[in-house]
């Protein structure tokens, strides 16, 4: 039997979805944790593809094998970005605007000195899997999927699951928890806030690395990915809900499934309207909110 | 000062309102002394390309400045839409003049009208949404403008542009039109902060809760701010246009101006009338003297500049506790 074209949209929704997920679950924690947007989240994205990029580039190094160095770092450059960005600013009075400038700014930085260090040029971790097709027979028809596509959705899943066993059975995990449904209260019981909150960026930035690895592996990137992505996370969380883990995973797979199917009905012009289905998802979800009214 | 607060002003009070707004100050003083040194300048400066190079963009920044001032400084709604608006501006001036033959006036007053509605629906379907969920919605909403026009093709040509080239606008009466909008959008944000609304505006920035509990209706106030501030846009876009010759959807719309522009509220002072007047003027210079648009560096300034600005001087560069209090306004 022939390909059926709504399966494979369908299918490759699901894998870049999977992407979001990881992506956008970053993202979320700190809302969640201590209602901070950070807009550098798609170039710390970024810094994870490009150390994979060059780690395979200079050494070599197996992009699954990289993960092992990408994770840590981007943990330590999340705590890093906590103490820059966030800590100075934890007792000002507005500080959800000033984190939103601050790391909007922190964005602007980044993308100038990736452009500048790194140039504009498209980049990808070539890999033995991007090539293997991998066909999927259903009683409708075959779809198919790029082995590198089923990794990377492998990776999310993995990552997810950790996330979802972190948050619910350890101290930290318990306590991010509490944090997010009452700081005070967190913070009466014993809550230590810096050290939380360090971790929760370290956290968001580790997922960040692994969707960076996981785009090194399946995309050609080019510093203003990492705003695009920005957008497309603003999307799923939005449909999702903030701070919410399940809401995040159904968002993200809405929002790349809603993408390709978008893409499929327009004729394959992937950049056109496609696009367009993350913004879409946005004001739809916002308006949503706004009717309910909820304002948050 | 009417000492009865009430939700609807009465016939005496906004007569007593009115007359309030009239009277002459100081600070009007060094509003008008700004704006006359403003004037001076392509008479200073009299070669045509200057003008239209460099001078031009100092009223059109400081425009765009005090317009973002309105809905970022005063009722505390960040907005990263404002390029969307510039944009759009930007087209429906553009299309009214060349495809319909419209008056350049009469087609920037019409991108006004068009604008402040488009900013009146998004304050008021966005009103809801808190700090930066507000912020998210109308970034959405600019990248969705942008998708629009880019793909509405039978109007705006999409991705291949739209010429204006036998529009020829001499550059000084580009840059006073840009002057003359820039003292509209000073003057709106100056009775804006002497005024009930602005009063208004400030209560819902500090504590929407508080506000509302008090008998404001957050929701129409919001909408009205950010249909104020939108309305500078439209304009802003037309002289946009009629400056550049061309627009296509990646000229028109560019973030970096908005950026640009909270970077110099930011610095001048959030919510204050002054500051950001000075602050556009001084960084509209560096932008366009000490960088040339388009400059990869004009991000990375934009960026540490906002960074150090936030963290260092939250309340201004008139804000310091030395400064004299008539500059602080």
């Amino acid at each position: 039997m022939g390909f059926n074209p709504f399966l494979v949209a369908l299918f490759g929704g699901l894998g870049v979805g999977s992407l979001y997920v990881v992506f956008a679950l970053g993202m979320n924690l700190l809302i969640g944790v201590m209602r901070v947007i950070n807009f550098t989240h798609g170039y710390l994205m970024l810094l994870g593809s490009y150390l994979t990029y060059f780690l395979w580039e200079w050494y070599g190094l197996n992009p699954l094998l990289s993960l092992l160095i990408v994770m840590p770092a981007l943990f330590a450059v999340g705590v890093l970005f906590h103490f820059i960005m966030v800590q100075p600013v934890l007792k000002r009075r507005s500080f959800e605007d000033t984190t939103l400038l601050l790391t909007f700014a922190g964005l602007l930085i980044m993308d100038n000195l990736f452009v500048k260090f790194w140039t504009d040029n498209q980049r990808q971790v070539p890999t033995s899997y991007f090539n293997t097709p991998v066909i999927f027979s259903t009683p409708w028809g075959d779809a198919v999927l790029s082995q590198v596509v089923l990794i990377g959705a492998g990776l999310a899943a993995a990552a997810v699951i950790a996330l979802g066993l972190f948050l619910r059975y350890t101290w930290t995990g318990r306590a991010m928890r509490a944090a997010s449904q009452d700081l005070l209260a967190a913070r009466l019981l014993g809550i230590p806030a810096t050290r939380l909150y360090a971790i929760s960026f370290g956290i968001s930035g580790l997922l960040a690395g692994i969707a960076g690895v996981v785009v090194a592996m399946e995309f050609l990137f080019y510093p203003e990915f990492g705003f695009n992505y920005l957008l497309k996370a603003f999307g799923v969380i939005m449909m999702g809900g903030l701070g919410s883990l399940v809401g995040t995973i159904a968002g993200g797979l809405t929002l790349g499934v809603a993408e390709s199917m978008t893409a499929w009905a327009y004729n394959g012009e992937y950049g056109t309207w496609a696009n367009g289905a993350a913004y879409v998802a946005i004001l739809v979800a916002l308006a949503i909110r706004a009717l309910l009214g909820k304002s948050r | 000062m009417s000492s009865t607060p009430s939700a609807l002003p009465s016939a005496a009070g906004a007569r007593r309102e009115i007359a309030r707004l009239l009277r002459w100050n100081h600070r009007r003083s060094i509003l008008l002394g700004v704006f006359g040194l403003l004037a001076l300048l392509p008479i200073v400066y009299p070669s045509p390309y200057t003008i239209a190079t460099v001078l031009f963009y100092i009223p059109w920044y400081l425009a765009m400045a005090q317009s973002w001032n309105i809905s970022g400084g005063y009722s505390g709604q960040l907005s990263f839409g404002h390029w969307g608006l510039l944009g759009v501006g930007a087209y429906t001036s553009a299309i009214l003049a060349v495809t319909y033959g419209w008056n350049l006036l009469a087609a920037m007053a019409m991108a006004a009208v068009v604008t402040f509605l488009l900013g009146l629906l998004i304050g008021f379907i966005g009103a809801a949404l808190r700090g930066p969920y507000f912020t998210i919605a109308t970034l959405a909403s600019a990248a969705l403008m942008q998708l629009i026009l880019l793909n509405w093709k039978s109007l705006t040509l999409g991705s291949l542009g739209f010429p204006i080239f036998f529009i020829i606008v001499p550059p000084t009466d580009l840059y006073y039109g840009a002057l003359a909008l820039g003292a509209v959008a000073t003057a709106m944000v100056y009775l804006i902060s002497r005024s009930r609304i602005g009063l208004a505006f400030q209560a819902i920035r500090e504590n929407e809760d508080v506000a509302t509990a008090t008998g404001i209706y957050a929701r129409g106030y919001k909408a009205l701010a950010f249909g104020l501030s939108a309305s500078i846009m439209g304009p802003v876009g037309g002289l946009y246009a009629f400056a550049s010759h061309y627009i296509d959807p990646t000229s028109a719309f560019n973030l970096l101006y908005n950026l640009q522009i909270i970077l110099m509220v930011v610095v001048g002072g959030r919510g204050k009338v002054l500051g950001p007047l000075v602050a556009a003027v001084l960084f509209a210079w560096v932008f366009e003297v000490a960088l040339t648009s388009f400059n990869v560096y004009n991000y990375l300034l934009t960026g540490v500049v906002i960074f150090v600005a936030v963290l260092l001087i939250p309340r201004g560069i008139f804000g310091f506790r030395g400064m004299p209090k008539l500059l602080q306004f």
